[in-house]
């Protein structure tokens, strides 16, 4: 199974769970750019830590981060 | 601010820019003495009101969004310091093994005891570096410093939107910052949130 998750004051919370092998990658995709437009965020492999465009079945763990402010 | 995007000021401020409008042309048709200067203040004071109310709109939207930001982060704060020890201590533990991954998917290195940037060791011992662009990156907890050559070159500080565990604060910083080493410039701005 892999999981988007983003980080909360909690710790990492899962936020969908899916099956690769069988998930509607569209619909998975979809979800994390309307999760993008909510919150400014952008979301990452937790494999190799780059920025994720686009989800697909060999993708893994994702982690979406909030935008963080400076100063 | 609060109150000139209210409708009832935007009803008063079309009213008075219809006003100064219709007078200004009025001033344009009927051509009396210094009809020129009497519509041009007649239109630049319906300018001034438009100008004004853009301004305000603009200011307005921003003050709003960092209302939304700090409600959120009083909410967590206040979530974290309801949460029990025991939902205390498993979230540092899951944002500890989180930053563990991300060290390692990113390729920084994590290190323990006293650093160039932390000789006393005070923020536990605990650094996370990554080498970006011929720099090094040495993330603390709410600081991130550049050195080049063994000097401290640069330093910032940075604020996630929420209380988070440290090892999230890490992760989130680390994460940002590898795939735009840029965003480091940004912070040292600190005029708004970036990602």
């Amino acid at each position: 199974m892999a999981q988007v998750k983003i980080v909360s004051g909690s710790g990492d919370d899962v936020l969908l769970d899916y099956n690769p092998a069988t998930a509607n990658m569209a619909e998975v995709n979809a979800f994390i750019g309307n999760l993008e437009k909510q919150t400014g965020g952008k979301t990452f492999s937790e494999t190799t830590g780059e920025i994720v465009r686009n989800v697909t079945p060999e993708t893994g763990d994702v982690l979406h981060v909030r935008p963080i402010a400076g100063g | 601010m609060r109150n000139w995007n209210s409708p009832f000021m935007n009803i008063v401020h079309g009213i008075a820019v219809t006003i100064n409008v219709t007078a200004g042309l009025f001033q344009l048709y009927f051509r009396h003495g210094h009809f020129a200067i009497h519509a041009a203040i007649q239109f630049g004071v319906a300018g001034f009101i438009i100008g004004l109310n853009i301004w305000a709109g603009i200011a307005g939207r921003k003050v709003a969004r960092m209302r939304a930001r700090l409600r959120d982060l009083q909410i967590a704060e206040t979530e974290m310091r309801l949460m029990s020890d025991t939902d205390r201590i498993a979230a540092s533990q899951k944002a500890i093994a989180l930053l563990h991954r991300i060290v390692k998917a990113t390729g920084a290195t994590i290190t323990e005891g006293p650093s160039i940037v932390d000789p006393a060791a005070i923020y536990g011992g605990l650094t996370v570096q990554i080498h970006i662009g011929g720099a090094d990156y040495i993330i603390l907890v709410g600081h991130i410093y550049r050195i080049r050559e063994g000097i401290v070159q640069a330093g910032t500080c940075y604020h996630p939107p929420m209380a988070l565990p440290w090892g999230d604060c890490i992760a989130s910083a680390l994460l940002l910052l590898k795939n735009d080493p840029s965003i480091f410039e940004r912070w040292q701005r600190q005029d708004q949130y970036y990602s």
